[in-house]
């Protein structure tokens, strides 16, 4: 079966200035996708665990735009995948970007955003950190 | 205008009516069980961002551009 794999400008544009892991690590996930689709990257296990790929209409309730992301998300078929990393303060040592939730799934700061088209068709939108930084939270001083 | 088409007019009218009030409660109902009854998360994305990228161009991954990570390299920047 033919799978087809697209992505965005802006995908590309973040993606070509990764170091090598990270850029590896995205490269894995698309040879994941190639071999069996949507079932392969949704069952993909780094030592055992599986890696979390979610829908992205889980959003936060106290979001200011819930209802606006649960709609775009839903109507979009908007998914994303933890992308495993960097292991910041050494939170995510699991494969050098991973960390076990407390669902026993592996986790990591940074997502890689995609449409989800059908099982066999996916158009990676975006890579972004996981949950966006906000500078006034971090520093409120 | 005699009394049929009158009693057909007020039909109509109460009949959206109805539907506007229906529409909207069903809308409520969606956006309570959403709210209460959904996973609890931390998750959330940046809108903007997000329209900008699904707004951008689109280009097929060949292959060829996953076989190594310079061919992955040179597909990236190309």
């Amino acid at each position: 079966m033919d799978y087809e794999l697209e992505t965005t400008a802006i995908f590309d544009s973040k993606a070509k200035n990764f170091a090598i892991a990270e850029k590896r690590k995205i490269k894995r996930f698309m040879i994941e996708f190639s071999k069996g689709g949507f079932q392969s990257i949704d069952n993909y296990k780094i030592h055992g665990y599986k890696v979390r790929n979610k829908n992205s209409d889980n959003v936060d309730k106290n979001d200011s735009d819930f209802i606006k992301k649960v709609n775009h998300a839903l109507s979009l078929k908007l998914w994303h995948y933890h992308a495993g990393f960097y292991n910041l303060n050494n939170e995510y040592p699991i494969d050098n970007g991973y960390k076990l939730s407390d669902k026993n799934d592996l986790v990591s700061q940074w997502l890689i955003h995609y449409q989800k088209i059908s099982d066999s068709h996916i158009v990676l939108v975006d890579i972004m950190p996981h949950p966006p930084l906000n500078i006034l939270a971090i520093n409120p001083k | 205008m005699n009394t049929l088409t009158a009693s057909k007019i007020s039909f109509n009218a109460l009949n959206l009516f109805f539907h506007k009030v229906y529409n909207d409660l069903s809308n409520k109902i969606i956006v309570f069980k959403i709210k209460h009854f959904s996973e609890k998360t931390d998750f959330t994305y940046d809108l903007e961002a997000m329209n900008k990228a699904l707004n951008s161009p689109r280009r097929k991954v060949p292959k060829s551009a996953l076989e190594s990570d310079e061919s992955f390299d040179k597909w990236l920047n190309d």
